[in-house]
Formats: C-alpha cells, sequence, structure tokens
C-alpha cells in the first residue's frame, strides 16, 4: 500500500469532515461580510453622526491582519463581551468582521460610481430617495462590484486555514492531526494544498462565469 | 378665456456659489403649447429647465406646475414630479432592466398601477415611439437614438402634464438625430405641452408655438418662431442665429 | 465588562516588554523585505512568460499564476518548511532543513508572485501598442524597450495595485508565528504563557498593526499618488 492511499485516501472521511467544516465557516464569514460592510458603508455615507464611528470600524477591520484579528476575538472578545463561546464562532466572526471592511469600501465605490444621471432619471418621474437606492443605485452597484465580492469569498477560504490554530477542526486541522499522528507529512500536506487550491480555483471561476453571464444578458460586454 | 398656465415661471434665479446662472427669468406656458428654449451653452437652459422639476432649487422665484407651487417637502416635490416628464441628453435609461421594465418601473412604483397595466400602457407608449418589437431588449444593446425614445416613452407612460426636453438630441450621431426629432414633432402635434432646450434650430423654428432666447441667464429674446428666427430684436440673438445656421 | 475594558487598553504589560515585542515586529519587517524582493523578481518573470507570444511559456506563466495566486499562505508556508525539505533531501540524497526564516521567506514570496504577476501582466497589456511600434520603428531591441519603454511605463501605472500588494504581504507576514519565526505575534504569545493576561497584549498587537499598517500605507499610497501625478501624462 502506498503512502498516498494509507496516508489520504484512507483518511478521506476525516479530510472530507475536515472539508465540510471549512465550508460553513465559510459560508457565515461571507454572510457576515456582505451584511455587515452593507451597514458599514450605507452608515458611513448617510448617517452623519456615525460617521467617524464606521470609518475607524472600517479602516480597523482592513488594516488589522486576519491572524491578529482572530486572537484579538477569540481571547480578548469572550472577556470583554461574553461572547463568542466558541471557538467556531470565534473563527467565522473574525473571518466575516475583516472580510465586512473590504466590502464596505467595495460597496461605497460601486455606489459613487452609479452614474448621476440614473438616479435623476428616477427622480424626474417621482420616486422616493429609497425608492431609487433600492431600484437603482444598489442593484447597479451589485453589477459592478459583482467581481471583487467574488475575491473577498476566495480571501475568506483562504485565510480560513487559520481557524486551524484556535482548534477549530477544519480541513487545515485534519492535515496537520494526521501528520502529527504518522509523521510523513509529504503526501498530506500535498494533498490537503492541492485541495485548497482547487477550492479556490472553482469558486473565483464559478464567480467569473456569473459575472461574465449577467454582463452578456445585460448587453454590457463590449459590444 | 385664460387657461392656467401649463407651467409658470416667475423671476426665476439660480446661483451656484458665486456663479449667477440665472438672473431673474420668466415665462408661461399654457397648455398643449410647445415652447423651445435656445441660447449659447453656459445661458442657463438646462439649469432653468431642471429648475422646472426641481432637481436644482432655485434660489429665488417660483415655479407653478398647474397652479400649484412646485416646492416644499420631498415628498410634494415628488408627487408633483409625477406631472412632469423629463428626458435627459445622456438617456439615463437603467442598464439592468430591459426597455419595458425601464418604462413600466414609474407606473408601478410610484402610481402604484397594477403590473398588467402597467404594461399595456407601456406598450402603447413603446408604439407612440415606434419601439414595440424592442421590449425585450437591454438598453446597452440599442443604438442612441433607440435609446432616446424609450426614454421619451419613459416619460410618457406617467402621463405627465408636460414633457420637459433637456437637449434630447445633443448626445446622439447626426444620422440618429431624426427618429428622435420626428417622434418629438408627432407629440406636438399630438397636443403634448412641451418645454425644449434644443440646438436643432429647424425643429425650433418649425414645431414650436414660442422660442425663448437665452443669454446669460436672461430671456434676451422671445416670441413666435418666425418672429424670433426671422426678425430678431436683439443684436446677440441676431449674432448667436447667424453663427448657428451657418 | 468595563474591568476588562480597563484591563484589555492598559498598554503597561505592552510596554514593560516593549524591547522584545519591537524585535519581533522587526522580524516581520525582515520577514517583509526578503518576500517583496522574490515575488517581485518571480513575479515579472512569471508576467513575461505570460505575455510571450510562444504558447508553453504562457501556459507556463499560467500555471504559475493560477496555482499561487489560489494557494492559502498558511498551507503554502506549512509545506514549504515541512515537505519541501523532505523531498530535496530525497533529490540530492541527502538531509535537508530549512530555517523558519527561509521557508516563510520562500512560501510567501512564491505565494505573493502570484499576485504581482498579474499585476504586471495587467500594467505591460495597458500600454498602448503604438509606444512599442515607434520604439521598434526607431530599431530598438526588445531588451532595450523592455527596460526603457516598457517597464518604467508598468511601474507607473502598476504602483497603486502594487501598494496594496505590498500592504497584504505585510500583513501576512504575522502568520510565520506559526512555524516559529519570532515576529511580532510570536512574541506576545510567549509573554502571554508566561504572564498569564491575553487581554492587554492581544489588544495592543492589534492596535500595533492597525497603527503601523494604516500609518505605512497610508503615506505609501500619498506618496505614490505625488510620485505618480508628477510624471504619469
Amino acid at each position: 500500500m502506498s503512502n498516498w492511499e494509507r496516508l489520504v485516501w484512507n483518511q478521506r472521511g476525516l479530510l472530507w469532515q475536515g472539508l465540510t467544516v471549512t465550508v460553513e465557516i465559510c459560508l457565515l464569514a461571507f454572510a457576515l461580510a456582505i451584511v455587515g460592510g452593507l451597514v458599514l458603508c450605507l452608515v458611513r455615507l448617510h448617517v452623519r453622526p456615525l460617521r467617524p464611528v464606521a470609518v475607524a470600524l472600517i479602516e480597523f477591520f482592513r488594516a488589522t491582519p486576519i491572524f491578529v484579528q482572530l486572537m484579538w476575538v477569540n481571547y480578548v472578545w469572550p472577556e470583554l463581551f461574553g461572547w463568542p463561546n466558541s471557538f467556531f464562532t470565534s473563527g467565522w466572526v473574525a473571518l466575516g468582521l475583516q472580510s465586512s471592511g473590504y466590502l464596505a469600501e467595495t460597496f461605497r465605490a460601486g455606489i459613487e460610481a452609479v452614474p448621476r444621471g440614473h438616479r435623476e432619471a428616477g427622480y424626474s418621474v417621482g420616486m422616493s430617495s429609497f425608492q431609487v437606492y433600492r431600484r437603482i443605485v444598489l442593484p447597479e452597484t451589485l453589477l459592478t462590484v459583482a467581481p471583487s465580492i467574488v475575491n473577498q469569498f476566495t480571501v475568506i477560504v483562504k485565510s480560513s486555514t487559520l481557524v486551524s490554530v484556535i482548534t477549530v477542526p477544519d480541513l487545515m486541522l485534519q492535515a496537520m492531526k494526521l501528520v502529527n499522528v504518522w509523521y510523513e507529512p509529504i503526501e498530506v500536506l500535498t494533498a490537503t494544498a492541492i485541495i485548497y487550491i482547487a477550492l479556490v480555483f472553482l469558486v473565483s471561476s464559478a464567480g467569473k462565469a456569473l459575472a461574465d453571464f449577467h454582463r452578456r444578458r445585460f448587453g454590457l460586454d463590449s459590444a | 378665456m385664460d387657461a392656467v398656465p401649463a407651467i409658470r415661471v416667475v423671476d426665476l434665479r439660480k446661483s451656484f456659489g458665486a456663479l449667477e446662472v440665472l438672473r431673474g427669468v420668466s415665462f408661461d406656458v399654457p397648455p398643449g403649447s410647445v415652447v423651445s428654449m435656445i441660447g449659447a451653452s453656459g445661458s442657463g437652459k438646462s439649469t432653468l429647465l431642471r429648475c422646472i422639476n426641481r432637481l436644482e432649487t432655485p434660489s429665488a422665484g417660483e415655479v407653478y406646475i398647474d397652479g400649484e407651487p412646485m416646492g416644499g417637502r420631498l415628498s410634494d416635490i415628488s408627487r408633483m414630479r409625477r406631472d412632469l416628464g423629463m428626458v435627459f441628453q445622456q438617456f439615463n435609461l437603467w442598464p439592468h432592466m430591459t426597455v419595458i421594465g425601464n418604462v413600466i418601473e414609474a407606473p408601478i412604483r410610484v402610481r402604484g398601477m397594477r403590473r398588467k397595466e402597467a404594461l399595456a400602457l407601456a406598450e402603447e407608449c413603446l408604439a407612440r415611439v415606434h419601439l414595440s418589437e424592442k421590449g425585450k431588449e437591454y438598453p446597452a444593446r440599442l443604438s442612441g437614438g433607440q435609446m432616446q425614445r424609450v426614454a421619451i416613452a419613459r416619460a410618457l407612460a406617467m402621463q405627465p402634464k408636460a414633457m420637459l426636453f433637456d437637449e434630447p438630441t445633443s448626445s446622439l450621431d447626426p444620422e440618429l438625430t431624426d427618429e428622435v426629432l420626428t417622434v418629438m414633432r408627432e407629440l406636438a402635434s399630438d397636443g403634448t405641452t412641451m418645454i425644449v432646450v434644443t440646438h436643432e434650430m429647424a425643429f425650433a423654428r418649425e414645431a414650436s408655438d414660442r422660442v425663448l432666447f437665452l443669454h446669460n441667464g436672461q430671456i434676451e429674446e422671445e416670441g413666435l418662431p418666425d418672429q424670433v428666427f426671422g426678425a430678431p430684436r436683439s443684436e446677440r440673438c441676431r449674432q448667436f442665429l447667424s453663427k448657428k445656421l451657418q | 465588562m468595563s474591568d476588562a475594558l480597563i484591563d484589555a487598553l492598559n498598554p503597561a504589560l505592552f510596554w514593560e516588554y516593549r524591547l522584545v515585542l519591537l524585535r519581533g515586529l522587526a522580524f516581520n519587517a525582515y520577514v517583509f523585505f526578503a518576500a517583496a524582493a522574490v515575488a517581485l523578481l518571480i513575479g515579472l518573470a512569471a508576467a513575461l512568460l505570460r505575455v510571450n507570444r510562444a504558447r508553453p511559456f504562457r501556459w507556463v506563466g499560467t500555471l504559475h499564476v493560477e496555482v499561487f495566486r489560489n494557494a492559502p499562505d498558511y498551507i503554502m508556508i506549512v509545506w514549504v518548511h515541512f515537505v519541501l525539505p523532505l523531498l530535496l533531501g530525497k533529490l540530492i540524497g541527502q538531509r535537508v532543513e530549512f530555517s523558519p526564516f527561509v521557508s516563510a521567506v520562500i512560501a510567501l514570496g512564491f505565494v505573493y508572485s502570484g499576485y504581482f504577476a498579474e499585476t504586471f501582466r495587467a500594467g505591460i497589456q495597458s500600454i498602448p501598442q503604438g509606444h512599442l511600434d515607434a520604439a521598434r520603428a526607431c530599431g530598438m531591441g526588445e531588451t532595450t524597450i523592455l527596460v526603457r519603454i516598457i517597464l518604467p511605463q508598468v511601474v507607473r501605472r502598476m504602483l497603486p495595485e502594487a501598494v496594496n500588494q505590498f500592504v497584504s504581504l505585510f500583513k501576512a507576514t504575522t502568520i510565520v508565528s506559526l512555524i516559529a519565526v519570532p515576529d511580532l505575534m510570536y512574541q506576545v504569545s510567549m509573554v502571554t504563557q508566561q504572564e498569564m493576561r491575553p487581554l492587554p497584549l492581544y489588544t495592543w498587537a492589534a492596535l500595533t498593526y492597525f497603527v503601523v499598517i494604516y500609518l505605512v500605507a497610508g503615506s505609501l499610497r500619498r506618496l505614490s499618488e505625488h510620485w505618480r501625478q508628477k510624471i504619469y501624462a
């Protein structure tokens, strides 16, 4: 029996378990990133008294390295806020907050890029600001920033490897466990690296395909 | 018998900081008439039009839509804007909606029309601009002239009391302006109340009931087309026309 | 919660160990500069491969970019540190070991070479064909064109994006503590084990990184904008 069979194929159940945990964490973090990013962006743009708070949070989440944020959320927050109460939660909260900072800026750029005339066309037929925002500004923004959002999701997937450090049983941790048990790192780590690379590649390709499909549908490809 | 003017502008002034763009403009637009506004760039024509539907807020003066003063709370302004249709130089069609989507959006969202009614109304409006077959297309696939005609249909769908045209053909290639001007002439002869800011002198002369010549934020010359174009009293108007019609 | 907050924001402990911690931060910088150099060189090479006329070269370049751009930093660092020495050892028949510093530089250098390669490629392809035609028409050789026409313009065009990549790379150096490179996070975890007070230590580590990165990134961006405005047509 080759090492590949013994160490990787026979352990595929464990690795698969790790992969599902990875996917779970990434999806939760992504959801938080989008909601958090949108809230931060809209507060920054429209709630004047809270603007400095929003800007400070955005800059903090963006400038602090993900590993540092992870440690901070995991070790400090439970003492400060009594929450998170599990490593798993610390994981996706930290990942989500970091990306929400980036997405807040992404949304802002997208919103500011919507041509003023499109808004005015809405106002001139009697639409309210809220209607203009909901029906015109936000949909157009989404079209423009979709690639950046997909990119941020790949960043989340790549950063998720770090939650293994706080003992969340993701794919990385399972791989490291196997390495520590068998002392044969070559096959396990190479396989794990390939799985992660393939996963990220899949996500970014799917995202690109989705974005291209929509651009063609709306006729926005260079005609 | 004096009908209430569809639009009445009284002593309108507008400054952007230190720059005075409108210096006291007054005129009436009777219902069913077509008023063309001509003048050099920077004379304040577009600003004047945008003050009428409050996309710009005047520094002083009043605008009356069908007798009601334009202004007040945002909700009042939005309500009155329903009765004014605006066609922009840059078309401003919403790229993420189909042609028909663009046209039914306001009737549904603003007037609360049911979707079926709105679709029927949209079909009518698209037929009026001769674009019935383009309903399912997205704006990015249309030519400039087609996009502008859709924009006109979109404004018509709100069944406004007056239509405001802000240099509707200035962004179009020359061979595409005719299709838009044709639609505008048809609207005029149907009795639509229109204010048209334009550089298309032929249209201004042939399709309007009154012509206003603006210079430096004031009305320098106004009257019947034949009079303004044929025998202008103002020297500046004469110069402007001779340059334009070269 | 307010007691905890006061404890978390207390800089005393952080200050007490400041020399040790500062030396850790210096290690972040060492890894950063070394990895950046590797990433720039390899990234440029990969970009040139990607725009080469010959298809096999393009294919190799694309493979390089796709593999390293999509690879998580952590798994790459672990792989370079634990697997690569074994593979090399088998190859040359001798035991090979990488110091943690070397592993970190190689891993981060290669991963970020993927990002820089894309940045360079976009810059190279954004240069109008006309500039190149004019150079060729004067009889300039391909190398001269590369050095005198393409590279200076690429640098100017891609500077903002490159600054972003540099900032990312610096942030990535924080994970080198996981293979025992004595950077700031490593020192923080050491001190935490000794003093058993994670609150102020991790909070101030976060604040330190935030301030350093925010200030440096901000000034880098302003400097590069200023430089670009001066020369870029």
